[in-house]
């Protein structure tokens, strides 16, 4: 745990320092792509909490530039939960596909750190059902329940997080994901209390943190000739600043 | 302007811990209303303006609850609740004095109101009979019974 807040420090300290860095004009970075394979790991501390259902999560990646992540992740999940007032079970599996864009240059990057956005499509699959659902109005308690049913939901998660390798190929990150619910797939009243993959589905916004490990190996190196930004500093030249990150490329 | 954009990510690591301290601090607590009735309002007939019942006495028959209203005085509008445990029920509607009964017919769903809330119980309001003591008319306005303060029918006198 030590050695990781270590490294999520120096990748902090990376991304604030940058403009301090003063190197030459012109980087040529041999970059590895990697492609992977990851877990989820939620939170002990809200695990214990039972905020979040019990499930797992697995993650493909696909390194396309030194920039664009292909990600794909599957997972199921299994949720359970008693209020005062009703008993609420819901089981089913998720897919969720898209790309993670990293805003590191390459030269920062290097193949081992990311700090970026991902940006994904979700499809989750699964039944819920009610053992119980209690009312209590002026006529007295009535008592209802709701068979199982099954329903398709989808949705897009927005997702800024960090990443570091941790040692050789082993990245460990962390993020914080928004999701916005497209389609409920259970119409108005009977809105899943837990969606699979995207959280509670009685709000169209859900938010949460996500803790991931991944083992990631280089397929190919790229060779990739970065311009850095260079201020004019002849007399006479009012100071303008060339646009940073200017990116070539030798296959 | 859009490289000017992905260029600002030293702000990043500040963006991701502020979200994350909001996620952390999602209060769990019920704030809404959960207790879906019939939202009736009061007009002169002929005229069809609103009107301040005098005396308002409200009971339901065969309820071994209290009355709603008891006597209240200058009332614009009243609530009246559903029994969700059968397809129709029955209220004693005392005004000024004068008693008249009215009788619902509607169908009863439950309706998800949040995770921390849980559920409420919504009805279909398909038709109404009335006796014709004091009240004139009944006109149904909206049949969905929520927990939404629109008004569903209106009381003709």
């Amino acid at each position: 745990m030590r050695r990781t807040s270590g490294y999520s420090f120096r990748l902090m300290l990376l991304l604030m320092l940058q403009p301090l860095v003063n190197a030459s004009a012109q980087d040529t970075v041999n970059f590895p792509l990697r492609l992977g394979a990851g877990a989820a790991l939620f939170s002990p501390v809200s695990a214990l909490a039972g905020r979040y259902p019990g499930g797992f999560e697995a993650s493909g990646f696909y390194d396309m530039s030194e920039r664009i992540t292909l990600v794909a992740d599957g997972g199921f999940s299994s949720f359970v939960q008693e209020n005062h007032n009703y008993g609420y079970e819901n089981n089913g599996i998720y897919f969720r596909a898209g790309a993670d864009y990293n805003l590191l240059n390459p030269v920062q990057a290097a193949g081992r750190y990311y700090a970026g956005i991902s940006l994904k499509y979700g499809l989750s699959l699964f039944s819920h059902s009610n053992q119980f659902i209690e009312y209590d109005s002026f006529w007295g308690t009535y008592t209802t329940s709701k068979q199982s049913s099954f329903h398709g939901a989808h949705f897009l998660e927005v997702s800024p997080g960090v990443r570091a390798e941790l040692f050789r190929n082993f990245f460990i990150g962390w993020g914080v994901n928004i999701r916005f619910l497209v389609y409920g797939g259970t119409g108005e009243d009977m809105r899943a209390i837990d969606i699979p993959g995207f959280g509670n589905g009685s709000k169209p916004l859900s938010s949460g943190i996500n803790y991931f490990i991944s083992y990631r190996i280089p397929y190919r190196h790229k060779r990739v000739i970065y311009i850095k930004p260079v201020r004019e500093t002849e007399e006479g030249d009012s100071g303008t600043t060339r646009p940073p990150g200017t990116t070539g490329t030798i296959r | 302007m859009l490289t000017h954009l992905f260029h600002t990510y030293k702000t990043l690591p500040l963006l991701v811990l502020v979200v994350s301290f909001i996620v952390s601090c999602v209060p769990e607590s019920c704030y809404q209303e959960t207790t879906s009735s019939v939202k009736a309002g009061f007009y002169e007939t002929g005229t069809g303006l609103e009107l301040k019942a005098d005396s308002v006495t409200l009971a339901a028959q065969g309820s071994s609850s209290d009355t709603v209203y008891n006597n209240v005085k200058n009332l614009k509008s009243i609530k009246l609740f559903l029994d969700p445990a059968t397809p129709g029920c029955t209220w004693v509607l005392t005004l000024n004095g004068v008693n008249d009964t009215i009788t619902f017919f509607y169908e009863s769903f439950p309706h998800l109101v949040s995770k921390e809330c849980g559920y409420t119980i919504y009805h279909k309001l398909d038709r109404c009979s009335f006796t014709k003591n004091i009240i004139d008319t009944v006109i149904i306005r909206n049949t969905n019974i929520t927990v939404i303060n629109e008004e569903n029918i209106r009381i003709f006198l």
